[in-house]
């Protein structure tokens, strides 16, 4: 009995947890904050995420099995001058500080992050998936009106940015056992730039006429979550060539359903 | 002997030349291998060679694509004669999960594109990167609609971005001013 007890335990706990340093996430519904109340919420189907930003150490071995994506080597129109500015140059190929191989891999730009996750036969997680994952708390799925949640990311947004101090997975992982989805670095997601358009360019009524200024925070669902307000305003403002100083990525593949 | 084994050497060495001519800011540095209207694999640095005006579409748009299409053609009638032959024109599928070669073709019809002009379908990582590489964006917001971009791009030769504008009738004119001036 102890025994099968064990391993329904161990059986459980690789289904929730996952494996590979992946969490299964289950699917579920999202409503993304621009949306008013009545405008249909977002399904998100299952799929999992990498439970730790891509770091430094895996970003190298990636770059040494793909020297096209070197620091000198990288075509300018996949990225600016910054890209990987902050390994160092050593015996004529850059590298990670020693210090930094455990830290979240910042400079890269989003082609270089979309590369990375292909190699690994991933993909990066759309905004969506994302925004669903980093909204569970330390307990709940939907931690977003739990109390003193969002004051703790606004906390974080408040610091000045600065290259990541930290190492990944330092922190409490939440609900999912994902970590570092707030309080580290900003991330790339795969459609980062989608949701400030116009639809049709021309009409687009029905899309995002709850997106600008005063009617942005009047219709929307929780206009107190000012910390998606802000990971949306920051998404439309970059290119995808940008390289910046606390911008990292993590992967995602489909879930097995 | 030495004669040929330098001429050996100088078409090994243009040939691997010609592979990475492309310049480090091409549009064309996206890659990959895309299907036409014609059901052919291409590369897509096969559109070198030639200017190429480029925009993203879908087939099953009504509003702005048309306009697009309409824009491009209005350009490609005003190419003065002697620059007819060098220059293409794109079509790029957003939505390729549906825009198979077959719906491409026959959008090609109804809208009476001659062989100048080239749609292309590719994966949805290629569309999207493409995507990003000529500043536009688009969001496929349930089946078969899609928020996107009202761009038309010119690209040179090499696939470097000449200049972008609206694809509207009157949009389009600062391309066809730049066709006018570098004729």
């Amino acid at each position: 009995m102890l025994r099968f007890c064990i391993v329904m335990l161990v059986f459980v706990s690789t289904n929730i947890w996952g494996q590979d340093g992946m969490a299964n996430i289950t699917a579920g519904e999202y409503r993304p904050l621009y949306l008013s109340s009545d405008s249909p919420v977002v399904s998100v189907s299952s799929f999992r995420l990498d439970k730790q930003p891509v770091t430094n150490r895996e970003f190298q071995r990636f770059v040494e099995d793909n020297p096209k994506w070197q620091r000198d080597a990288i075509p300018s129109l996949f990225a600016e001058n910054a890209y990987l500015s902050h390994w160092e140059n050593t015996s004529n190929q850059y590298e990670p500080n020693s210090t930094d191989l455990d830290k979240p891999v910042v400079f890269v730009s989003w082609y270089a992050a979309q590369t990375y996750c292909q190699a690994q036969q991933k993909r990066l997680p759309t905004v969506a998936e994302w925004e669903y994952v980093a909204q569970a708390s330390f307990t709940q799925k939907d931690g977003s009106q739990e109390k003193g949640y969002n004051q703790k990311i606004l906390d974080w947004y408040a610091k000045a940015a600065k290259q990541p101090a930290t190492e990944v997975g330092k922190d409490e992982p939440n609900y999912w056992g994902v970590h570092n989805m707030h309080g580290l670095i900003w991330e790339w997601t795969e459609d980062f730039n989608s949701n400030l358009i116009s639809g049709e360019s021309r009409d687009d009524s029905s899309v995002n006429k709850d997106l600008y200024c005063a009617s942005g925070s009047a219709g929307a669902v929780n206009p107190s979550d000012y910390a998606a307000f802000m990971r949306y305003g920051f998404r439309s403002s970059l290119n995808a060539k940008f390289t910046l100083s606390s911008l990292g990525f993590r992967c995602a593949t489909d879930g097995n359903d | 002997m030495r004669m040929l084994i330098i001429g050996l050497l100088y078409c090994f060495s243009t040939s691997i030349f010609a592979a990475s001519v492309l310049p480090s800011d091409s549009v064309y540095q996206v890659g990959g291998t895309w299907q036409t209207e014609n059901n052919e694999s291409i590369k897509l640095e096969s559109l070198a060679g030639k200017s190429q005006v480029i925009a993203l579409i879908f087939t099953g748009c009504s509003n702005a694509c048309p306009i697009i299409v309409e824009s491009m053609k209005r350009i490609e009638k005003q190419v003065p004669m002697n620059m007819r032959s060098k220059i293409g024109f794109v079509l790029v599928s957003l939505t390729p999960d549906t825009d198979y070669p077959k719906s491409l073709k026959a959008f090609a019809e109804k809208k009476g594109l001659n062989s100048n002009w080239k749609l292309l379908r590719g994966n949805n990582v290629l569309v999207r990167t493409l995507s990003n590489a000529l500043n536009e964006r688009y969001k496929v917001i349930k089946d078969g609609d899609v928020a996107h971009s009202n761009t038309v791009t010119l690209l040179n030769e090499q696939g470097q971005i000449q200049i972008q504008a609206s694809g509207t009738l009157t949009g389009i004119k600062p391309i066809l001013k730049f066709i006018e001036n570098n004729r």
